[in-house]
């Protein structure tokens, strides 16, 4: 594995260690994944398709469960007793915005995870208004969110986490589908937000706009970790690994 | 997606588009059962009925050429009971004749085909303002209210906010087998290419309906969707439901 120097001084706030999924099918997604994300962290995890980043985003917040290995969020060790205090504490924004947004209006979807945590009313109110704010949706709130464009629906995916200020954010292709101005949109809207993130892509260009760290993985495993700019600038590394330099870079 | 929604006059600035979801319900109930206790024997009640919803339609704006237009998509099932209820056993033959078997044409047969064809049509028209007036969270509000089941609500919520999609990935899917179709194809090939298209389908629903879940359970979700309170009734809303249930009263009373 590559590496590179990164500042490990701090408790990282997720590490997977020696972590394997294998899919129903019999896939092996996950072979012996481990890796360290850091507080106020915004790290890539780059790969070619199949290489399993979707599935490990699934696994940190307990949706697909790891045949073996340790995953630990923010100090506490993944398990069925532990996973919901996570899923408060981690949001996961899904790559196809259709499969996050199934509520009748844009406010029930921004509001459904804070009802579903046990926030008062009056409070879910204000989560949802602030939310909103911070995609730039505010007005949105009887709207469908079919109705809206997908741009606007990967906003409100968003919204739809934020809303429960999470302090670590998984991001799955953020920019997948977008035109340019929606993706320089999404991509000032990660740039903007204080959490700590994990952003799987394929768009190298926004990795390097966006985060200081990244992960290179490839068949389920992690073959490289360090800062962007030793990772993405290494042409050697990325082709061996189905990706190529990114264009801004070229 | 560019498909006619469900509600697509429900965003209108109208009288009726403002009451309260709940009262547009029991409205709706109150006229099904004016409707469904009519009888042809008494035709007034039926021109009631309908000058009564035209009336309400038109005063929320809707095209009324709209809601007649939406009516065609009963003409498979009128079209069928048309044809076959006048044959059902009854008294009064009003025509027959004997091949193989007798068969005649009755006067109840004809009457209730009549019935149910007329009912059927200011059912229809009833359903179509009340989706046509109300958003559909609005109304799923209302049915929460009157203790509908919560599993079919959610089911109701879903539908709606995936039947589009389903659509839109079956057109995509269909565009995509024209695409590939060099020439006309045969009946069994045809037939074979609709299996493959709804077994696609099939796959893909249930995948997506997997992905959904997991989106669900990653904020939160389970196994109830718990949904803020919107606000309550005012008093106009109850004054207006008081006055058009006694209305449709007073009229079922003097005929």
């Amino acid at each position: 594995m590559q590496m590179t120097d990164v500042d490990r001084t701090n408790t990282p706030v997720l590490r997977l260690k020696d972590v394997y999924y294998t899919y129903p099918d019999g896939v092996e997604s996950l072979r012996g994944v481990s890796l360290e994300v850091y507080r106020d962290e915004k790290v890539g995890l780059v790969g070619p398709n199949g290489a399993g980043k979707s599935t490990l985003m699934t696994v940190v917040i307990g949706i697909r469960i790891p045949r073996t290995g340790e995953v630990e969020v923010l100090g506490q060790v993944l398990n069925p007793k532990t996973r919901r205090e996570i899923r408060r504490r981690a949001g996961l924004v899904f790559q196809d915005p259709d499969d996050q947004l199934f509520c009748p209006t844009v406010f029930d979807e921004v509001a459904f995870a804070p009802i579903n945590m046990g926030y008062p009313e009056e409070q879910v109110t204000e989560m949802v208004a602030r939310a909103l704010k911070q995609v730039d949706l505010e007005g949105y709130e009887r709207r469908s969110s079919f109705h809206l464009s997908i741009g606007e629906r990967k906003r409100l995916a968003f919204a739809t986490v934020l809303s429960y200020s999470p302090e670590i954010l998984l991001i799955d292709e953020p920019s997948a589908n977008l035109d340019p101005q929606h993706r320089r949109q999404t991509i000032n809207l990660l740039k903007s937000l204080p959490q700590t993130m994990l952003i799987a892509t394929h768009d190298l260009d926004l990795v390097l706009d966006v985060c200081e760290r990244c992960f290179v993985i490839n068949r389920g495993r992690i073959v490289a970790d360090g800062d962007v700019e030793s990772i993405l600038t290494d042409e050697q590394l990325l082709l061996s690994n189905g990706l190529e330099l990114p264009l801004s870079r070229q | 997606m560019h498909h006619s929604f469900l509600d697509k006059y429900s965003e209108l600035e109208s009288p009726v588009h403002r009451i309260h979801p709940l009262v547009k319900l029991c409205g709706y109930g109150v006229i099904l059962l004016f409707t469904l206790t009519a009888s042809i024997y008494r035709p007034l009640e039926f021109v009631i009925a309908g000058v009564l919803i035209l009336g309400v339609v038109s005063i929320s704006r809707i095209p009324i050429i709209y809601v007649i237009r939406k009516t065609l998509l009963l003409s498979p099932l009128m079209i069928t009971l048309l044809i076959l209820l006048p044959f059902i056993r009854g008294e009064r033959i009003l025509w027959g004749i004997n091949f193989i078997f007798p068969i005649s044409i009755t006067a109840e047969g004809v009457y209730l085909s009549g019935t149910i064809a007329v009912k059927s049509v200011l059912v229809f028209w009833s359903s179509v303002l009340l989706v046509s007036t109300t958003r559909f969270p609005d109304l799923l509000y209302a049915l929460r209210m009157v203790r509908v089941p919560q599993t079919m609500i959610t089911v109701l919520a879903f539908m709606y906010r995936y039947v589009f999609l389903l659509i839109d990935e079956t057109e995509r899917m269909e565009t995509a087998h024209r695409a590939r179709l060099v020439r006309r194809q045969g009946l069994p090939l045809l037939m074979k290419s609709v299996v493959y298209l709804v077994r696609a389908i099939f796959i893909r629903s249930f995948e997506r309906s997997t992905r959904v879940y997991q989106a669900m359970c990653a904020r939160g979700f389970r196994g109830e969707v718990c949904l803020l309170q919107t606000p309550s009734i005012h008093t106009a809303d109850i004054v207006f439901l008081f006055v058009f249930t006694g209305l449709i009263v007073v009229i079922k009373l003097a005929i």
